[in-house]
């Protein structure tokens, strides 16, 4: 039997903390996936002289996460959102979902 | 037919390039510069290069992932970088709602893209005893690609 795509998970980032109501095998993914993306994002940013991005995303054939801080920063304790899903979702579509999160 | 490849890859990256609001485009293979369109000097675009093949081996170092593309939002501009065997590109774009469009642009550019350039890595199966192989020494893909 086929195992379904991961659903639609959605991830705050607040004090240096990720949480979710996801169970915590995916909250740990999640913060290991975003620290990676965070991290090589800065170093683009870095290359191009554009500092340190504000959101990132990675896509896979059949996953997508990404995450986005709000306007007050980017620093490790400021806030942000993230989401991460077992398809190929709309990158656009998947930032205006996690920035809904600031509302 | 080397010089009529790699003219036909720049316009058609040329193309894309025109396509929404981008402001720059890299194509690498493996490590090295194919076409900087980016307005940055190869060193730079060079040094982003590498971090983004970094990147794509950071995720896939556990051996069952395999990251197709990255997408990141910086001040004032985004970036795109698509993988496809090994060819790389690099967009800076500046409408963050252009992404999924740009995407797939790219996507059908990289598909296209493989033909040409694996004509120019594998010239004996273009058929065309005039054509250059080249080498896995970057200055040799950089010579036949004037900037």
């Amino acid at each position: 039997m086929e195992t379904p795509p991961l659903p639609l998970q959605l991830f705050t980032l607040r004090e240096g903390l990720v949480s979710s109501e996801a169970d915590q095998t995916l909250v740990d993914a999640f913060a290991a996936d975003f620290q990676g993306l965070k991290h090589f994002g800065a170093k683009l940013g870095e290359a191009l002289e554009l500092g340190p991005p504000w959101t990132g995303t990675l896509q896979e054939e059949d996953f997508t996460l990404n995450f986005a801080y709000f306007d007050a920063g980017t620093g490790a304790l400021d806030p942000g959102a993230g989401a991460m899903i077992g398809e190929n979702r709309p990158f656009f579509e998947l930032l205006n979902r996690i920035n809904d999160l600031e509302a | 037919m080397a010089a009529t490849i790699t003219p036909s890859l720049r316009s058609s990256l040329e193309r894309l390039k025109h396509a929404g609001s981008v402001n720059g485009l890299l194509l690498g293979w493996r490590r090295q510069i194919l076409i900087n369109l980016l307005p940055y000097e190869d060193f730079r675009a060079e040094r982003a290069l590498h971090m983004l093949l970094d990147s794509g081996g950071h995720f896939s170092s556990g051996g069952d992932r395999e990251v197709q593309s990255f997408w990141f939002g910086f001040e004032g501009v985004f970036a795109l970088a698509l993988f496809h065997g090994e060819t790389t590109l690099l967009i800076l774009h500046t409408q963050a709602e252009e992404v999924d469009f740009l995407r797939s642009a790219a996507a059908t550019f990289l598909d296209d893209t493989q033909l040409l350039v694996d004509a120019v890595l594998n010239p004996q199966n273009a058929g065309n005893d005039d054509t250059q192989p080249l080498s896995e020494s970057a200055a040799n893909l950089t010579k036949l690609i004037s900037h």
